[in-house]
């Protein structure tokens, strides 16, 4: 069980102690509700490119890392779709000068042209080296293209092209920074060995004067209809051999139906034992990998399915494989009462060793305040455990031919 | 409101109170070390062999010995195996480096004594069935296939192979020739010779109790005494060969830049002046490199450097991706920047700076309830003894920027590291 307390600040910034006598150090974990379905179409990868300029300064700290690391502590970020978090870990000594670092960014960042010209680059070769220099590195790029025609997710979170982080300004920087990074559109969690007490009185020492202004992210976006067609791209990529990609919309992490998704994944595809690998990669040597399963994010949820044929392998001829598996396991041929339970357990098991973690839980629960689910954090595991065969069953019913979103993936010539 | 101006005080972290568990035994003999945490739920067991790739006949042959154990027993296929360790919510993976192999086995504390029996029969009979091994081979080769696409695939291989020779332990990477021949008699021989259920030594982490060390005790007494430890491997010396070495891959756009050299096996005492000194290279988001080809210029996403075992001592490597076009200008920076810790060493707040990082981030690495095994093998590894953390902070805090400066000039000459690049080189093979 994750214990924590909550409170928040007269400027809107809500606050979770969690405390762990045990533990060394203090971590603060940082989230701002602001994600990539938060960009303008021709403005993609602005909030990934933002997460690096938060490092560059802040109007009364110039040198970020410096300070961090003097400090004995590290940090680092990461963005997605729907957030931005930040998180420090400093001995828990010098606590206060994480909360004087990650307040003072929250007050103002020191905005230069040359601190974001460095970064562009940086960022820069971050796309090329995740997206064209390692095998499938297009693969949410061509998935939200499919997925989505008209919302913010269409886009994955390094952004479309490379010329929209080429393109961002100074000005695009200020704004993005006044609209989305201040103390209502954020979330603080304190953890590790400090007290409730010194947490509070920290809280009110270094982030209590920062102005209110702005508003929580309304978060209000296109919300567009699943597809009701088959839709497919054909294309080619660094890996040796042909891949299918097989990927649905499906419930977002507040409803109950995306555990029971999560769980129906976990049977089919998440384990050597699971029927897709069995069948596929085992018993008819037709694909060397073959794997599922579903994301539960804020506003989306997504089933992918997947398998690498081994060399001479139509894609088609996969693609009707992977189908007729899957067929059997929606009508519920493949599973019983016992796959069922092992789901549940590995569940369990993984829950418990993510409470293990001290970062685990701070992020954890800074994620369920954003969703305004806090007050269920500890109740996850009697989510998986209602779900009943049937509930899976139901789950994937409405899963077909007609409304799956698939890529063909063939080797380039020439390849290395 | 608060001097935003005047920072809080800081102190430095400059002695730990930590001391590594002691090494015990179970009554059946076996070597454990335990390092309980209560309350968690869960466990984790820890099975560490001090042989890896170093003492195998072929590349691939200790990890396929290793992840293989798991492929079925005289009575046990690999489905059963694994469906009676995730029916209970247990998980195992395996792990094999130059001069170590492990197995880690996660469990809900309640459910160990539904798993053990199933480990007593992998820890003691696997068979490497010929079904198992041919899936193995298949799948792994199909996965070799998609790291050679990656230029940072290439140039680790190419750097290390002119450093240490294409087949020498201390590269260790898989030859697609290889993978194909392993044999099933091989992986039986190496099982029997490195890996022997009651030779292993084992950790214990997590919410374990005296409970859980009569179960541990009951499984290993059950395993074969008569098995022996083998002996130690051998190590050729490094080629170091320093000519540039390339390969193009005609879909890159990126070079990827590895730089590698030998360091003879040091002191205990020396290893943390050593590490203290690559914090300096590239160690580090504060590192020279970091900081001047990422932070100033913006090259590169991310470059580093890092010192690691090799079987005769170890292995200074920097790595790096940039665009194609930057790669002579980042050589030449790497170059001058080393150059430039022995001609301008580290000192006052960079010098201090570092310390207290060092300081904060090795107390920091014992902070959780499954440290402990990690920082237990490494001794284990090294033969450094039990308070080589506390030593290794108090050196930390007693080196000055002149053997900083003496360690750079002697260890970090920039002609005597092996280079390799690859991806968009231009250049045919």
């Amino acid at each position: 069980m994750i214990a924590y307390n909550t409170f928040k600040l007269n400027n809107g910034l809500r606050v979770i102690h969690h405390y762990d006598p045990d533990s060394t150090v203090v971590i603060l974990n940082t989230l701002f509700n602001v994600g990539a379905r938060d960009e303008s179409p021709d403005k993609t990868g602005f909030a990934h490119l933002f997460e690096h300029l938060m490092f560059g300064g802040s109007v009364n700290i110039p040198e970020y890392d410096k300070v961090v690391e003097k400090a004995g502590g590290s940090n680092n970020a990461y963005t997605t779709n729907e957030l931005t978090n930040y998180y420090i870990t400093v001995p828990h000594e010098n606590a206060e000068t994480a909360f004087w670092l990650e307040s003072d960014r929250m007050l103002s960042l020191d905005f230069s042209q040359k601190s974001l010209d460095v970064q562009k680059g940086v960022v820069c070769e971050e796309f090329k080296q995740r997206c064209f220099n390692a095998p499938f590195g297009l693969l949410w790029h061509h998935i939200r293209e499919l997925l989505y025609k008209e919302s913010s997710y269409r886009w994955p979170t390094i952004g479309l092209e490379l010329k929209h982080i080429e393109d961002a300004s100074l000005d695009d920087v200020k704004s993005f920074f006044y609209k989305f990074y201040h103390p209502r559109n954020a979330i603080l969690c304190v953890a590790g060995k400090i007290s409730q007490e010194k947490s509070l009185e920290y809280c009110e020492k270094w982030y209590g004067d920062i102005s209110p202004s702005g508003v929580e992210n309304p978060n209000n976006y296109i919300q567009e209809s699943l597809p009701i067609s088959r839709r497919f791209i054909e294309t080619t990529d660094l890996s040796p051999n042909t891949a299918v990609f097989m990927v649905w919309r499906g419930p977002d992490f507040s409803k109950p139906e995306s555990a029971a998704l999560e769980l129906f994944s976990e049977m089919l595809g998440g384990s050597e034992n699971g029927p897709l690998y069995q069948e596929l990669v085992k018993k008819s040597g037709v694909f060397n990998a073959a794997e599922c399963f579903y994301t539960r994010g804020i506003g989306e949820g997504l089933f992918v399915l997947y398998g690498i044929l081994n060399d001479g392998v139509e894609a088609s001829k996969g693609e009707k494989l992977l189908w007729d598996v899957f067929h059997k396991a929606q009508q519920g041929t493949l599973f019983t009462e016992k796959n069922l339970k092992t789901a549940k357990n590995k569940a369990t098991s993984a829950l418990l060793f993510e409470k293990s973690s001290l970062i685990n839980k701070a992020q954890k629960l800074c994620y369920f305040e954003n969703l305004g689910l806090l007050s269920e954090i500890n109740e996850e595991n009697r989510q998986y455990g209602k779900v009943e065969m049937t509930d899976l069953m139901h789950s994937v019913a409405t899963i077909s031919q007609d409304n799956v979103s698939v890529i063909y993936y063939h080797p380039k010539s020439n390849n290395a | 409101m608060p001097d935003r101006q005047l920072p809080p005080e800081t102190k430095p972290v400059t002695s730990l109170e930590y001391l590594p568990a002691e090494q015990q035994h179970l009554p059946c003999g076996v070597e454990l070390y335990c390092a309980p945490k209560r309350e968690l739920g869960v466990l984790r067991i820890d099975l560490y062999w001090p042989f890896g790739t170093a003492v195998q006949d072929r590349s691939a042959q200790a990890r396929t010995a290793c992840q293989l154990m798991f492929g079925g027993t005289k009575t046990r296929s690999a489905e059963v195996i694994l469906d009676e360790f995730e029916s209970w919510g247990a998980s195992f993976s395996c792990d094999t480096g130059l001069l170590s192999s492990s197995i880690s086995i996660k469990t809900i504390k309640e459910n160990l004594k539904e798993i053990i029996p199933v480990l007593i029969d992998v820890l003691e009979n696997a068979s490497y069935p010929q079904n198992e091994l041919d899936l193995f081979k298949s799948v792994e080769h199909a996965s070799l296939l998609r790291k050679m696409q990656t230029p940072g695939y290439w140039s680790q291989r190419l750097c290390l192979e002119a450093l240490y020779g294409v087949h020498s332990a201390d590269t260790n990477f898989t030859d697609i020739e290889d993978l194909a021949a392993i044999g099933q008699n091989e992986l039986l021989l190496y099982k029997q010779t490195y890996l022997a259920g009651r030779c292993a030594t084992v950790f214990i982490s997590g919410d374990c109790d005296e409970k859980t060390l009569a179960l541990l005790d009951n499984c290993f007494s059950q395993l074969n005494s008569s098995e022996t430890k083998a002996g130690v491997a051998t190590f050729t010396p490094p080629i170091n060969q320093t000519e540039l070495v390339k390969r193009h891959l005609p879909h890159s756009n990126q070079i990827s830049l590895c730089m590698a050299k030998h360091t003879n096996r040091v002191s205990p005492l020396d290893f943390p002046k050593l590490s203290l000194l690559n914090l300096f290279l590239g160690g580090f988001f504060g590192s020279r490199l970091m900081q001047d080809l990422r932070e100033e210029k913006g090259l590169t996403y991310g470059i580093g450097s890092n010192i690691s075992l090799s079987g005769n001592g170890h292995t200074w490597m920097i790595s790096g991706e940039m665009n194609s076009d930057n790669a002579d200008i980042t050589r030449d920076s790497i170059r001058e920047i080393l150059i430039g810790l022995w001609k301008n060493p580290p000192k006052g707040d960079e010098l201090e700076k570092a310390k207290r990082y060092y300081g904060g981030q090795l107390r920091g690495s014992l902070d959780g309830p499954f440290s402990e095994p990690g920082k237990i093998q490494f001794l284990l590894k090294t033969g450094y003894p039990q308070n080589y953390y506390q030593q290794a902070l108090q050196t930390i805090w007693s080196t000055d920027s002149e053997t900083l400066a003496e360690l750079a000039y002697n260890y970090l000459n920039p002609d005597s590291f092996s280079i390799a690049l690859a991806g968009a080189t231009g250049e045919a093979n």
